[in-house]
């Protein structure tokens, strides 16, 4: 548990200098909001969908830049050279992985609080009272579900090395396919069957249920099937790691890994 | 004037090179415009009105300026990573040429987001293309090249000078697509906001682009266009002159180019 904290704690407060607050702020606050924005303003332009069905896929959809913090905490370390004392510690390696992507799920969370303020305040989207609970979880679980990717795109990014271009791509692909922005109806046929692999499409769902007013029991599938996708892909992360460590120690050298 | 155009052709030629093979710059000129671009297509071709060309002109604007955006706020910075800035600083040849050509090839290869987006609307939503004056069209992407490449060189020197602004800079991409309409109305924004997009090239861009390619403004219009294309674009020009000066005066002062 210790090891969980103080991984969680040091690998967030080291990414992306976070120690002053402007890059903190132009990473978190503005980007997120701006990209919100921007894809709900073309959708009213566009006008098929109502303005809120882009307002609530957005805000949902901002968890996506969580992918990139997590990624780059678990890959990182060889750039930032301690990768190879981090394989060579002793220490066990499930919460030392899984340990990065703690303080970014309340990182996330506070982006999307953010994302979901100006939805409402700007935009005039209306949340129901009795919506407020599910949305939340909703939120929560798009959060944990994209922190899984993010752990799973670190370790892939030892082999492919740029962990900005992997995650640009999945959060990219997660905007197209998890009908933050485009009704799944309309995507091809093979597109729409992989959207439903996309730890997101069900979190998008089940908010825009919830702020239709919809009971806080009619979206618990749509949670727990993200809640599980995501757990899928946090684990192959964690298998892909694993998996390039022992190659790492049986070849002698950190390249490759 | 022939030394100097051969040395920015030379500072082209080699970035070019540098940014074909550059994993982010690919992603901000082919990948990102191409997600973008099949989102807002099937985002807006649900409107009685659509055009194809107008998500085309949008999604290539975007794409030009996500390159040129990340190209020009790292254009000296990368410089000082690579060790080069000091050999820079100190060679007999203009620095602002120098950069100037740098970006230019980074301009030049960001066209690339242009091929692309033509290719989603024409290939993989089998749109039937047209522009509608094509010859305003040709004319008005050279001016809005020009001055978006105008708009880089401001940059550079700002995120050399002062680090959070180049930071700041980083976070400009969805803000000013959409202050500038890339691929919507500036109309829908609040109006407190659109003396700022009067203010900035990549809304003369996309006045002067999404009018030519679908003919709805007059010659008259387009050259109003393109009048403040070239005043927005020159005055950043000039501002950023100073600004390398400016740089290359406090890096003599303080002994160091490690400025910020």
């Amino acid at each position: 548990m210790r090891l969980f904290t103080v991984t969680a704690y040091f690998s967030f407060r080291a990414l992306f200098h976070w120690l002053e607050p402007m890059p903190y702020l132009i990473y978190r606050a503005l980007f997120p909001l701006a990209q919100l924005a921007f894809f709900a303003l073309i959708g009213n332009y566009g006008g098929s969908q109502p303005l809120s069905f882009y307002l609530v896929g957005n805000a949902i959809g901002t968890a996506t830049l969580t992918a990139f913090g997590v990624s780059q905490a678990v890959a990182d370390e060889r750039q930032q050279g301690t990768l190879s004392y981090l394989l060579a510690a002793p220490a066990p390696r499930v919460p030392v992985f899984f340990g990065r992507a703690a303080l970014h799920v309340a990182d996330g969370m506070l982006n999307m609080v953010a994302a979901l303020a100006i939805a409402v305040i700007v935009f005039g989207l209306r949340v129901p009272v009795e919506g407020i609970v599910g949305v939340i979880c909703a939120m929560l679980v798009a959060t944990v579900a994209i922190c899984g990717v993010g752990l799973l795109l670190g370790a892939v990014a030892y082999v492919v090395l740029d962990t900005a271009v992997l995650a640009n791509f999945a959060m990219f692909i997660i905007l197209l396919l998890s009908g933050a922005n485009v009704p799944l109806a309309e995507l091809p046929g093979v597109v729409a069957a992989i959207a439903q692999g996309i730890p997101l499409t069900r979190s998008v769902a089940a908010a825009r249920l919830y702020v239709d007013g919809g009971s806080f029991d009619a979206g618990i599938g749509l949670l727990a099937g993200d809640l599980a996708l995501g757990a899928l892909y946090g684990i192959a992360g964690f298998v892909a790691f694993n998996w390039l460590e022992t190659r790492a120690r049986r070849d002698g050298r950190l390249e490759g890994v | 004037m022939t030394a100097a155009l051969r040395l920015a052709a030379y500072s082209a030629w080699v970035n070019f090179q540098e940014v074909a093979v550059n994993g982010f710059l690919l992603f901000a000129a082919v990948w990102q415009p191409f997600f973008i671009g099949v989102t807002t297509m099937y985002m807006l071709r649900h409107r009685a009105d659509f055009d194809p060309m107008y998500v085309i002109v949008g999604t290539a604007l975007s794409g030009i300026w996500s390159t040129l955006l990340f190209a020009g706020s790292g254009a000296i910075s990368h410089e000082r990573w690579m060790g080069t800035l000091e050999l820079l600083a100190a060679s007999p040849a203009s620095f602002f040429v120098v950069i100037g050509g740098k970006l230019a090839g980074t301009t030049i290869f960001s066209l690339l987001s242009l091929v692309l987006a033509y290719g989603i609307g024409a290939l993989l939503f089998g749109y039937p293309i047209a522009i509608a004056e094509p010859g305003w069209f040709a004319l008005s992407l050279l001016l809005a090249v020009v001055a978006l490449w105008a708009t880089g060189m401001f940059f550079a020197p700002l995120a050399i000078l002062w680090r959070a602004v180049g930071r700041f800079l980083l976070g400009l991409e969805y803000p000013i697509f959409a202050l500038s309409g890339f691929l919507f109305p500036v109309l829908l924004l609040p109006v407190w906001v659109l003396p700022i997009s009067n203010v900035l090239p990549p809304y003369w861009a996309a006045v002067a682009m999404h009018g030519a390619a679908s003919g709805d403004l007059d010659l008259t219009d387009l050259l109003r266009a393109w009048f403040f294309l070239l005043v927005t674009g020159g005055a950043l020009l000039l501002i950023a002159r100073w600004l390398f000066e400016q740089v290359l005066t406090r890096a003599r002062r303080a002994g160091t180019l490690a400025l910020s």
